[in-house]
């Protein structure tokens, strides 16, 4: 495959998480997440403002690793 | 090339930010609100808005709902086009945003206190997004026309495992944001 063929934009119309997850599974991962990020927030808030930032810095790179198959 | 280009678009969005936070400086006293308490709860709040638009189908996605310009393939070429393109959506913001963690991109620019601050989660963006698509496009060049509907179901697996790590950053980055900021307010 030439390399621009995924380096061009693909129309991903789909969300980026599933619609088609069963709504008890959805409710876990949702609680999952609160439980998970509410520990790890709290144990990171004493470091001060690095910590909140580092936190922003790593959201964005995975926002860009999620990207994964094109715009 | 491709990654260098989408560094540059990102470089571009954190300096179109940094000259608006300059202009708004101006008019402003700049102690307004206590810059320890506005950024932590400006950060809090977007994240929390990132985090509930992926936990919900329903809250509205704020993005320009369009794709880069097909057209630049054809008048520019394979090669040029595919820089240019990589510079837009390096920028994250002028495309369809899949990754609600984008939106903390220009915020950060806008609120950091610094400009090295500013441009570490706009070039870490830019740099995965441009390094995973190359990657992903020169690993998986057989597989694309051997696999289509595989490998396509392979990368709507990736997503959303990366994207379900992306929310339990983003829920992080609300409580430590609240957090911060209601220390701030007690002490």
């Amino acid at each position: 495959m030439a390399s621009t063929e995924l380096t061009t934009p693909v129309e991903t119309s789909a969300p980026a998480t599933a619609p088609n997850v069963p709504p008890d599974v959805r409710r876990r991962a949702v609680l999952f997440t609160a439980v998970a990020g509410t520990i790890l927030g709290l144990a990171l808030w004493p470091l001060g403002f690095s910590s909140l930032w580092a936190l922003v810095s790593i959201a964005a790179f995975l926002a860009g690793i999620s990207d994964i198959g094109g715009g | 090339m491709y990654v260098l280009s989408s560094l540059a678009g990102a470089a571009a969005l954190v300096a179109a930010a940094r000259a608006l936070r300059l202009g708004a400086f101006a008019l402003l006293p700049a102690d307004v609100g206590g810059r320890e308490l506005v950024v932590p709860i400006v950060i809090a709040v977007s994240a929390c808005y990132a985090v509930a638009v992926i936990a919900s189908y329903r809250l509205p996605r704020l993005m320009w709902k369009r794709q880069v310009p097909f057209v630049w393939r054809t008048r520019f070429g394979p090669l040029r086009a595919s820089v240019a393109y990589s510079a837009v959506l390096g920028a994250g913001i002028f495309t369809r945003i899949n990754s609600p963690a984008v939106y903390l991109v220009p915020i950060a620019a806008l609120l950091a206190p610094s400009w090295p601050l500013a441009l570490v989660p706009g070039l870490l963006y830019a740099f995965a997004r441009a390094s995973i698509v190359a990657v992903a496009s020169i690993a998986f060049s057989e597989r694309y026309y051997r696999d289509w509907d595989g490998l396509m179901g392979w990368i709507s697996y990736q997503r959303r495992i990366w994207t379900a790590v992306q929310g339990i950053v983003l829920a992080s980055a609300t409580v430590a944001g609240l957090a911060m900021a209601i220390s701030q307010i007690g002490g």
